[in-house]
């Protein structure tokens, strides 16, 4: 039964792949489609994603899992930050927070399963583990599209208390799981490249308002050490009057 | 399957109703609404049912008679974009065709889809413009605040003698916390502010079950850009809100011009409330308050002393171009579209003109840029069509102005300080031969927004005083009564100075003080009283206020010396007479230094922005005008101070006119007598520079910033050095008496900083700035791109249709390869030209930058090694245990 419904599957489902094509690739730097970045191997059911969810959860669910997570990084990132003025690098002076540093952590680029010299994380990294997210959402979904017959089959049936399962409903599910992938692949890229451009303001000026701050508290200081000084210094003309003959007086014995 | 289908587009936009509280799921909501292909958005569905019946689409009614097609309901939009045909066109009253149907339904959705394309290109130039300019745009307390930061740690660092030295007109900032008893009152209004902005969103649900509620924001979004330079800089440029008419005449304009009565009696009630604050007021200065910021609502209210206003916290909606009156709204929501299409046809945008570069009187004088939609030849709309040619109107409307100052953004705190807002000069700008080149070559057209102009400055033989009082004139210090000694418009005969001066001021105010001078300082001390006299009264240039400022900074200048030393200073020695070129540089480097106070006071009150007239240039003429006796040949063009071929005459003259207009009109404020002008706070001021600053027993007084209390200590050393005996075996520098060999006893000199030469003060030079020749550049790159020389217009580098299929086919395959890779190479250019475009600009910006930092960085690093070493060296100092002793017997010195 499952294979008889697959091969349905494939055989309505290859002009609709074409239609989703056609419409939904949202237009990547002006580039024409094939001429996009060649994707990785990214299946969602490989080892080094097997921590970001899309391979357990329903495709219903990933929009909720995907967006609340670049959600709460773009509002961690937003967030005021306390910076350690007397850091040795941006790594140290500007460290991800920990939703940054989580997700990126279950990403392969800066996930360490090897003792390799990991690839260094700031703030400054933001938008690169954005985009790489991105790009292993998109490609689960194209995944998914690609097998959404079976896949919407496999789903149905891990569903507990479900045992049966007719052509119509497979269709209906087939298209409701479409209609999310289709939506998802319009708005998640288009949406997070007018956030990162937003956020670009963030990420040019918040080293230098970062500096701009440890100038402030050393300017503090400094005020600090100008007066201290500016007050010694009033001492200037007696200490140096002093010495003056006229008050170097004979030593009395 | 196509019910099913229908089903998913509406489930579509329910699925992430909720609350978009947070930027990024702002912006999701947004790009959602962008990209709904089922459903269009308020203001394009209105406008789409409007804009049909321009030209409408016949059917038959029943009694098959030709009858226009009709948009009966909102609804039909987005009928149209799911293609319900029959929902549609499904009516009992009718006989509507499946074909005419569709025709209909492409119309609408063309509509639709053209502006939702322009209002998504909108909200893309929007993110793309906040990505670069957030953060810099200096409203105080929004997510990245530059601006804040650097106006505080100029605040920390400035010396209060800034205002007077430095050659620009500034405004200071002082932030103050809400006052504490109407803290609450203020939050309280401001959330009011905030719930009527959010009543502006017009909304709209369409008839069926489940139906998302539609909004439309541009009401709200213009609203807050109306007031975003404040609702009192609208009102001092518009008049009263009451008095205008709240809507343009012409609809296009209605989000850039409409008026919101009662928002602006809510900003203004603020405004008083905060007015209300005991606040003491300096020089001018901008009072800013903590924003009122809703982040939920992304709305940001700004609050200063003088003017509230509107802001996005973070600006991610843009003033979308209008696409119909309000009033048309309005009645779309009471009545059918084609009895409001009928009553409001001409409030329907079916075009409109680009906004003036030039202003509001140039508007129609826009040939290249507008798209005049009443057929009326938009090359005749000006005055002085007959006095230009086209090229003159290409070339004076394709240039964009730099903004006024004082309007716009040059309105804000810290806005008007930026190089967009005010005219820098620096004397000390020096170019190479190269950059006169460029500078040259930019003089001849084009945009240039930042560059350095010292022609002034060439061949000039001396630009100030140094020496005398590290902080000189400006009045660092504040006021110490003990200090002072009264100062009357008489001679007081007996006048003496304080034990904590040098001198005392005499101020005379006389009808006439000399034959040849308006006003006069003594190089002569009566009982170490400097005399000044001034005349009583004057008019133009010669207004007494401005002269007592001019003589009371000779004055500053002389107090502290003998009369011999301000005699060789200013070139006057008779016992050891100067060369003539080193008695012109003591008279230019006075007298410039005096009228350089002079006319920055002028610049403070208006005066020289009127006549149109730099300090730097004013302070430039003063001083060739009041030196030209050394002037080697009067009747040559150089001048003898300067060397900039601007006549000083013609430049007292201009100023002395804008002075009595400005009095005339009331828009000069001037004591206008030489009494009145004893009594005002700036002539006061003056007074706190007289005593010394670090003489035992005396008070200084100073605001605690890091400038201020270098200015102290530099001032310590400085009368250390001219007071006491601080080298061993010499005396004080002011007094002239033999040394004492015999006494010294102390250990040898450590040479501190003797090896350290301090770097050049040259401060970094503006980097040309032009835009104009960057675009240039990218127009050649577009033909060396193609493989062509330059050509005007550059578009004609564009793609070549001929240039592959040109190629001898020597295959009839090769011939069909070529017309298939045609589009390609297209693609190609387009490619090339994007990347060239980036190449371009950050070859352009690091070259820009590595000229400004080329020599601030290294200057400054100098000077940071210059502290290391000489406080690595004071850590080395070995001090001696006691006090030099003169009388040590004949063991010598103890150590």
């Amino acid at each position: 039964m499952k294979i008889m419904i697959f091969i349905i599957g494939l055989v309505l489902g290859a002009p609709m792949i074409q239609a989703a094509g056609d419409l939904a690739i949202p237009a990547y730097s002006g580039r024409p489609e094939n001429e996009h970045p060649i994707l990785a191997p990214c299946s969602r059911f490989e080892d080094r994603y097997d921590t970001l969810g899309f391979s357990d959860a329903f495709v219903e669910e990933w929009p909720e899992i995907y967006h609340e997570q670049v959600d709460k990084v773009v509002e961690e990132f937003l967030k005021p930050q306390e910076f350690e003025c007397n850091a040795d690098d941006y790594e140290s002076f500007m460290p991800p927070g920990p939703e940054l540093e989580s997700l990126a952590g279950k990403l392969p680029t800066w996930k360490i399963t090897i003792p390799l010299k990991p690839v260094p994380l700031s703030q400054y990294d933001i938008g690169r583990v954005l985009l790489e997210y991105l790009r292993i959402y998109e490609c689960a979904l194209m995944e998914f599209d690609e097998f959404r017959y079976f896949d919407t089959t496999q789903e149905e049936y891990s569903k507990p208390g479900v045992k049966d399962f007719f052509i119509s409903d497979l269709m209906e599910e087939t298209l409701r799981r479409e209609s999310i992938i289709r939506r998802e692949r319009i708005i998640a890229r288009k949406t997070l490249h007018r956030v990162l451009s937003i956020i670009g303001t963030f990420g040019r000026l918040r080293p230098l308002e970062a500096e701009l701050e440890c100038t402030q508290r050393l300017s503090l200081d400094i005020r600090n050490i100008a007066a201290l000084t500016a007050e010694t210094s009033s001492c200037l003309p007696r200490s140096w009057n002093a010495k003056d003959a006229l008050r170097d007086f004979e030593e009395k014995e | 399957m196509i019910k099913l289908l229908i089903i998913i587009g509406v489930l579509i936009p329910t699925a992430y109703a909720e609350g978009d509280d947070t930027l990024y799921k702002k912006i999701k909501t947004a790009v959602e609404l962008e990209s709904r292909l089922e459903e269009a958005t308020l203001p394009d569905q209105r406008f789409a049912i409007g804009i049909y019946h321009d030209d409408e689409i016949d059917t038959n009614d029943l009694n098959n008679e030709i009858v226009p097609f009709e948009i009966k309901k909102e609804d039909y939009v987005d009928y149209s974009l799911r293609m319900q045909v029959t929902t549609m066109c499904g009516d009992d009253e009718m006989k509507n065709d499946l074909f005419m149907c569709i025709m209909v339904q492409d119309r609408l959705t063309n509509i639709v889809s053209r502006n939702v394309w322009l209002r998504k290109l909108g909200r893309d130039l929007q993110a793309i413009v906040t990505g670069y300019e957030m953060g810099i745009d200096g409203y105080p307390g929004k997510p990245v605040d530059i601006i804040g930061r650097f106006s505080s740690i100029m605040h920390l660092w400035r010396a209060a003698n800034d205002t007077y030295t430095q050659p620009f007109v500034e405004t200071l900032t002082q932030a103050r916390t809400l006052p504490p008893e109407i803290q609450d009152e203020l939050k309280e209004d401001s959330q009011a502010i905030v719930e009527s902005l959010k009543e502006l969103i017009r909304t709209w649900t369409a008839d069926e079950e489940d139906a998302e509620e539609k909004k439309d924001k541009d009401d709200m979004a213009a609203a807050i850009r109306r007031y975003r330079h404040g609702v009192q800089y609208v009102i001092d440029r518009e008049g009263a809100c009451e008095d205008a008419e709240e809507y343009p005449e012409d609809p296009a304009n209605v989000w850039l011009e409409r008026r919101w009565c009662e928002l602006e009696e809510d900003l203004i009630e603020i405004r008083d409330k905060l007015q209300t604050d005991d606040v003491e007021f300096g020089n001018d200065e901008h009072i800013l308050y903590p924003s009122f910021v809703d982040q939920e609502s992304n709305i940001f209210i700004w609050m200063r002393y003088d003017d509230v206003g509107l802001q996005w916290y973070v600006q991610i909606e843009p003033v979308q171009a209008a696409l119909y009156h309000p009033n048309y709204g309005d009645c779309i929501e009471g009545d059918t579209p084609k009895n409001c299409y009928n009553t409001y046809s001409e409030f329907l945008v079916r075009g409109g003109k680009y906004p003036s570069k030039l202003g509001e009187e140039e508007k129609e004088d826009q040939p290249f840029l507008s798209l005049d939609t009443e057929g009326q030849d938009p090359n005749n709309g000006s005055e002085n069509d007959d006095e230009e040619t086209e090229e003159e109107k290409e070339s004076n409307n394709a240039v964009v102005p730099e903004p006024k100052e004082g309007d716009g953004v040059c309105s804000h705190p810290y806005g008007r300080n930026g190089y967009l807002c005010r005219v820098i000069e620096y004397e000390a700008c020096d170019l190479t031969n190269k950059q006169e080149e460029e500078l040259q070559v930019a003089g001849t057209g084009g945009i240039v927004l930042t560059r350095c102009q010292p022609e002034r400055f060439k061949n000039d033989v001396a630009r100030r005083v140094s020496g005398s009082n590290i902080c000189g004139i400006g009045g660092w210090k504040e006021t110490v009564e003990a200090n002072l000694v009264e100062d009357t418009a008489e001679e007081q005969l007996d006048m003496r100075p304080t034990a904590c001066a040098n001198c005392a001021i005499d101020v005379i105010c006389k009808d006439v003080c000399r034959e040849d001078a308006t006003a006069t300082t003594s190089f002569f001390r009566r009982h170490d009283v400097i005399e000044i006299c001034v005349n009583k009264t004057g008019s133009g240039i010669e207004q007494p206020y401005y002269l007592l400022a001019h003589e009371l900074t000779h004055a500053q200048l002389m107090c502290d010396e003998s009369t011999l030393q301000t005699l060789e200073r200013t070139g006057n020695d008779v016992t050891d007479p100067p060369s003539d070129k080193e008695a012109a540089a003591g008279c230019c480097a006075s007298e410039r230094e005096a009228y350089f106070v002079q006319c920055k006071m002028f610049a403070l009150d208006g005066i020289l922005d009127k006549a149109l007239i730099t300090i730097d240039q004013c302070a430039s003429a003063y001083a060739n005008f009041s030196c030209h006796t050394f002037d080697d040949d009067p009747n040559d063009d150089d001048q003898v101070c300067t060397n900039d071929g601007i006549d000083p005459d013609f430049l007292l003259d201009t100023i002395g006119e804008s002075i009595t207009k400005m009095l005339e009109d009331g828009s000069l404020d001037i004591p206008e007598t030489c009494e009145d002008s004893l009594e005002d706070p700036r002539i006061k001021a003056f007074y706190n520079s007289y005593p010394l600053s670090c003489k035992p027993g005396c008070q200084s007084k100073y605001q605690n910033t890091i400038g201020n209390n270098i200015c102290f200590t530099g001032q310590c050393i400085e009368e250390t050095h001219e007071r006491a005996r601080d080298i061993p075996g010499r005396m004080s520098l002011t007094v002239v008496d033999q040394g004492f060999p015999w006494d010294s006893c102390e250990l040898p000199d450590p040479d501190i900083g003797e090896v350290e030469a301090p770097p050049a003060i040259t401060p970094p030079i503006f980097p040309l700035y032009r835009p104009a020749l960057m675009l240039q550049e990218l127009d050649h790159a577009l033909c060396q791109i193609n493989g062509l020389p330059a050509r005007t217009p550059p578009i004609l580098c564009g793609f070549d249709h001929t240039k592959r299929l040109g190629l001898p086919p020597l295959t009839f395959i090769q011939s069909i390869d070529d017309i298939r890779l045609q589009p390609k190479e297209y693609e190609a250019t387009g490619l090339g030209i994007q990347y060239a475009a980036s190449a371009i600009g950050s070859r352009v910006a690091t070259d820009m930058f590595t000229i400004y930092l080329n020599s601030g960085a290294r200057q400054f690093a100098d000077i940071l090694n210059t502290m290391y070493h000489i406080l690595n060296q004071v850590g080395d100092i070995e001090f001696p245990s006691q006090m030099c002793s003169r009388y040590s017997g004949n063991a010598g010195c103890p150590q």
